[in-house]
């Protein structure tokens, strides 16, 4: 008997193991009985019957069939497989894809692919067992080559409890690609109305992928939002976001339209909403990079209005702080910059090219006159500190700066005009025997201004302006240190190194009445102090000696503690008629960290003269293994603030059932900012987060239930 | 009262000349890889006997990146405006030999400041580089005092 | 040792030639036995085995058109070839009337072969007629099949 193979077969050998093998010629089949495992490649079927056809690679299983392929599991009453080219269809089966822990499971299924699957009226869950906490049924669901499932007439179920029905469902099965991507999101608020959220996800290419978030508001109407990232190499990608929405609602205090206003804010009347917010990294050529930076809002509640949601604020900083490493100017922020900054970097040299704008929505949006200024552009030149030649021992470093400022409208103090600001400062350190170090240095100062339409105090209208000023100083410091031997578990040394520390800091008076002011370099105050400061810093040695007997030295910085007081020799001089003495605060800044569960850090400052504290700034957090936490901070300074802030976490059930309570209080008006109490419970496979925040304005209540592995959904 | 005059000693125990590159710098505050650079570079000087010199005539190189530098708020008189914020810095710095071998190196090292918040843009930002180069002191401190721990 | 003896059989199929080192004849005729490197050839079909019986119906049992051979049980180091199939056990039975050949592994499984693949198992039936093989496995170890990629589907 011998056969040509019809299919065109893989080079794959396939084993069978059963208690009886029988072949039939007529129906050229293998029929194996009784604990059949067929093993071939990185496939494996076990069933109790299996027919095998070697050529066509064709198997029907039946009875306990379990089929591994890769990291998929199948389980079914029965299915026909093509073990080769895996495809085939399963019946009452559940797939478990295990890269994202998923559960398809449903009447008729069908392996189209490796990778790929599809179910008519099947359902998919990421919990275990056959009755699941959740689970989403749909008319056809479909799981595709680049990892994203499909489903259509999706319904959430709540165990037996049908709770939300979307038309179209997309759930990211295999893919790790999971950027933003949600249940629709459904819920209720006061200001919103009804909300509907449903992202659709494009994935362009491989390097490249947009996400559309249509967003339904009863109050308000529908908001497009798109959002398109792109990868151009490691060091070039961008996200570009975009959203619009023509608002029914607007926004003043008239009580039918008071859901809808921010109070902070002059009243919104403008109906179209819009937010266009961007970051871009680009690699240039000869080692220049560009960064982008593009935040352009409609309105000034736009951004205190939708904070939620997907496109919302909070998701876009979150966003851009993950894949650039800088976030977006707060939400109570009304003048947002925009900026494009190019970067060269030489060994020591630096260059860096800004355009900065301030987008000040309150001018742009009520007319006002908009003097916010602008700097188009600024080219700063850098040279670090280095020898200056051979072996002087003479160290120098530079700043310089050409900016050209802007402004849209100007007043006669708020003017436009260019400035050029060349300053380099020259050190000369000295070590005296061990410890001793000493560092004279000294500076000077050049700088131009021309302005075209500022007149100064005395009626002078001259175009450009200079100045020129020195500066100098001395750092003196030494060094002590003791070595205490513990012994304990968690250190066998500490040591204690104590830095006592004197500098002195001077420049001269000079006169800048006659300057335009722009910013803080075109008023450069007088300086006479002499500071002194003591640094301790406890560091413990620990030992581990691992298994091969090596031994490794960690270090680990317990405590940080710095007291400083500067000496103003300037009212010294001027004897009692001064109006300042010439003793200033007395500082201690501390940073504790001694063990995992344990950390503080501080600042508290006390006046001598009035011997009053003029600031104690104390925060910090104990915490537990068991994943409890209570983080303080108590933040008082004179002139400035004076709050409370407490926040304490539980973790009742470890890692099940946990709460937390929270307070924020402004002691100078004595009232509360905000409480928050909430309570977050972790299944297996979903979570569940209430959280009542009391801001006195307003209170909101959200609930926010997350699926693991496809998203969460919740009401704001 | 076995306090001794310590100090000096060379980083990582053995490095004589070091030179030292101007940090790449991922955040928006454009002065932030200077800052750190300039302040590295003065406590190396001071507190070890390291010479730093210029990038052709040493084998040993210091390269760093500014990871991000982020805000967030410290305190608010009112949910509307904040009267304190924080800058938090993560810093990425490694200590390379010959051939780029890594000697010594450390990944999301990271420091935060407070700074008042100022209605006008301009003071605001002029807050915000101050606590930026209040971090970059206080990073180069702990990162040269970490480097020569070898008692 | 005796020289070669040939036995033909007459039905017409296929005959059976068997040759071997030593052949003793039962004293009633019901039974031969061949022993020392058996060979057993019939059509394309090859046996060779350490011993092989060969049982005759006595002229009660036998039917019209039967050969006279009532079946032929081989022991020790049993190779069965047929066309591309080859087999190996410890014992192998072959009954003519139902054309049922039945190998047997005692110390080793009772293995068949077609190309690279292979087949093993306590007991391998082959059912000439309806062109059916059954292997069954013992309580310790099971039925093992093993196809190769490169063979072409050869079946057992």
């Amino acid at each position: 008997f011998s056969f040509s193979a019809s299919m065109p077969t893989q080079k794959v050998s396939w084993r069978i193991q059963a208690r009886q093998v029988s072949y039939e010629d007529k129906r050229k089949l293998y029929i194996a009985e009784n604990d059949v495992v067929i093993t071939g490649g990185k496939t494996r079927l076990e069933a109790d019957y299996v027919e095998f056809s070697d050529i066509t690679k064709e198997a029907f299983a039946k009875g306990n069939v379990l089929f591994i392929s890769g990291k998929d599991t199948i389980t079914c009453t029965s299915m026909n497989i093509n073990l080769n080219s895996e495809t085939g269809t399963i019946n009452q089966g559940t797939i478990f894809i295990q890269d994202n822990n998923y559960y398809i499971s449903g009447e008729t299924l069908r392996k189209t692919g490796e990778f790929t699957y599809d179910a008519e009226k099947g359902s998919i869950t990421t919990c275990e067992g056959k009755t699941p906490d959740w689970k989403i049924t749909g008319k056809d669901i479909e799981v595709t080559i680049d990892g994203y499932g499909h489903a259509s007439h999706a319904v959430l179920w709540a165990k037996k409890m049908p709770t939300l029905y979307a038309p179209y469902f997309l759930f990211p099965a295999k893919t790790t690609r999971q950027t933003g991507l949600l249940l629709p999101m459904a819920g209720y608020s006061d200001n919103m109305g009804f909300e509907y959220q449903q992202p659709l996800f494009l994935a362009l290419s491989d390097n490249t992928d947009a996400t559309l978030y249509p967003y339904y508001m009863s109050d308000r109407g529908v908001m497009l939002s798109g959002e398109y990232r792109y990868i151009l190499s490691p060091e070039s990608k961008g996200i570009m976001m975009m959203s619009y929405l023509e608002d029914k609602t607007v926004g003043d205090d008239t009580n039918e339209n008071q859901d809808y206003n921010i109070s902070a804010t002059p009243d919104r009347t403008n109906h179209d909403r819009y937010w266009f917010r961007m970051k871009h990294d680009q690699e240039l050529w000869y080692g220049f990079d560009a960064k982008l930076n593009i935040d352009y809002v409609s309105d000034m509640d736009y951004l205190r209005t939708f904070t939620d949601g997907f496109a919302g604020f909070d998701s876009t900083d979150d966003a851009f702080e993950d894949m650039f490493g800088r976030d977006l100017d707060a939400e109570t922020d009304y003048t947002r910059e925009n900026s494009l900054v190019v970067t060269k970097n030489w060994f020591s040299y630096g260059l860096n090219i800004e355009a900065l704008w301030y987008d000040n929505i309150k001018a742009r949006r009520t007319d006002i006159d908009d003097t916010t200024l602008q700097t188009l552009p600024s080219v700063e030149f850098f040279a670090a500190r280095r020898k200056i030649a051979g072996d002087s021992g003479l160290y120098y470093k530079m700043d310089s700066e050409f900016t050209s400022f802007y402004r849209q409208d100007t007043t006669d103090t708020a003017v436009t005009g260019q400035r050029a600001d060349l300053h380099p400062i020259f050190y000369y350190p000295i070590k005296f025997g061990k410890a001793f170090f000493i560092e004279p240095y000294a500076g000077v100062r050049g700088t131009v201004w021309n302005t075209d339409d500022f007149t100064d105090s005395d009626g002078d209208d001259a175009d450009t302006r200079t100045r020129g000023l020195y500066e100098m100083g001395m750092d003196l410091s030494t060094s002590l240190s003791r070595v205490f031997t513990l012994d304990a578990d968690f250190a066998e040394k500490i040591q204690h190194k104590i830095v006592p520390g004197l500098a002195y800091d001077y420049i001269p008076s000079v006169d800048q009445e006659d300057l335009p002011y722009f910013d803080a370099v075109d008023d450069i105050s007088e300086e006479n102090i002499i500071t002194w400061s003591l640094t301790n810093t406890f560091t413990s040695r620990h030992t581990i000696t691992d298994e091969n007997g090596q031994e490794s030295r960690t270090y680990k910085e317990l405590l940080w503690f710095s007291l400083s007081q500067g000496y103003d020799i300037r009212y010294e001089r001027d004897g009692d008629d001064a109006d300042e003495d010439p003793w200033q605060d007395l500082t201690l800044k501390y940073e504790l960290n001694p063990l995992k569960y344990l950390r503080s850090d501080g600042t508290i400052a006390f006046d001598p003269n009035t011997s009053h504290f003029t600031k104690i700034q104390v925060g910090g957090m104990v915490s537990d293994n068991r994943g409890d936490s209570l983080y303080m901070s108590y933040r008082y300074s004179k002139s400035y603030s004076h709050t409370w802030k407490t926040k304490l976490s539980t973790n009742l059930v470890p890692d099940t059932l946990g709460a937390y309570y929270s307070i924020e209080k402004d002691l100078e008006d004595r009232k509360t900012v905000e409480t928050g109490v909430g309570i977050s419970i972790n299944r297996p496979c979903w979570g569940l987060n209430l959280a009542f925040t009391d801001e006195s304005a307003d209170k909101s209540f959200a609930f926010m239930v997350i699926l693991k592995g496809i998203g969460g959904f919740g009401t704001k | 009262c076995g306090y001794r005059l310590a100090g000096g000693g060379f980083i990582h125990n053995d490095v004589t000349r070091v030179s030292v590159a101007i940090f790449e710098n991922k955040s928006t505050e454009s002065r932030a890889g200077i800052s750190f650079t300039n302040e590295l570079i003065r406590e190396i000087t001071a507190k070890t006997d390291t010479i730093v010199v210029d990038a052709d005539n040493a084998t040993r190189k210091i390269s760093g990146t500014v990871q991000s530098i982020t805000f967030s708020t410290l305190s608010r008189s009112s949910s509307e405006d904040v009267t304190e914020r924080q800058v938090n810095a993560r810093v990425d710095v490694v200590l390379t030999g010959t051939g780029g071998k890594v000697l010594w190196s450390v990944k999301n090292f990271s420091a935060s400041e407070s700074y008042d918040v100022s209605s006008n843009t301009v003071n605001d930002e002029a807050n915000k580089r101050e606590a930026v180069d209040l971090i970059a002191e206080r990073v180069a401190e702990r990162l040269v005092s970490q480097i020569t721990n070898d008692f | 040792a005796q020289e070669n003896k040939t036995a033909d059989k007459k039905q017409p199929p296929a005959d059976l030639k068997i040759t071997s080192d030593k052949m003793v004849a039962g004293k009633d005729q019901s039974m031969v036995e061949f022993t020392g490197n058996v060979k057993a050839v019939r059509a394309d079909s090859i046996l060779l085995a350490d011993s092989l019986k060969v049982f005759f119906h006595t002229s009660k049992t036998q039917k019209e058109d039967q050969s006279n051979v009532k079946r032929i049980l081989a022991t020790g180091n049993v190779e069965y070839t047929e066309g591309a199939r080859k087999a190996f056990s410890d014992q192998a039975n072959y009954d003519t009337a139902e054309e049922i050949l039945i190998l047997t592994g005692e110390q080793t499984q009772a293995r068949l072969l077609t190309g690279k693949s292979w087949i093993s198992g306590k007991k391998i039936t082959l059912f000439k007629t309806q062109d059916r093989v059954v292997v069954e496995s013992s309580e310790k170890t099971r039925v093992e099949a093993f196809f190769d990629a490169e063979d072409q589907g050869g079946s057992l």
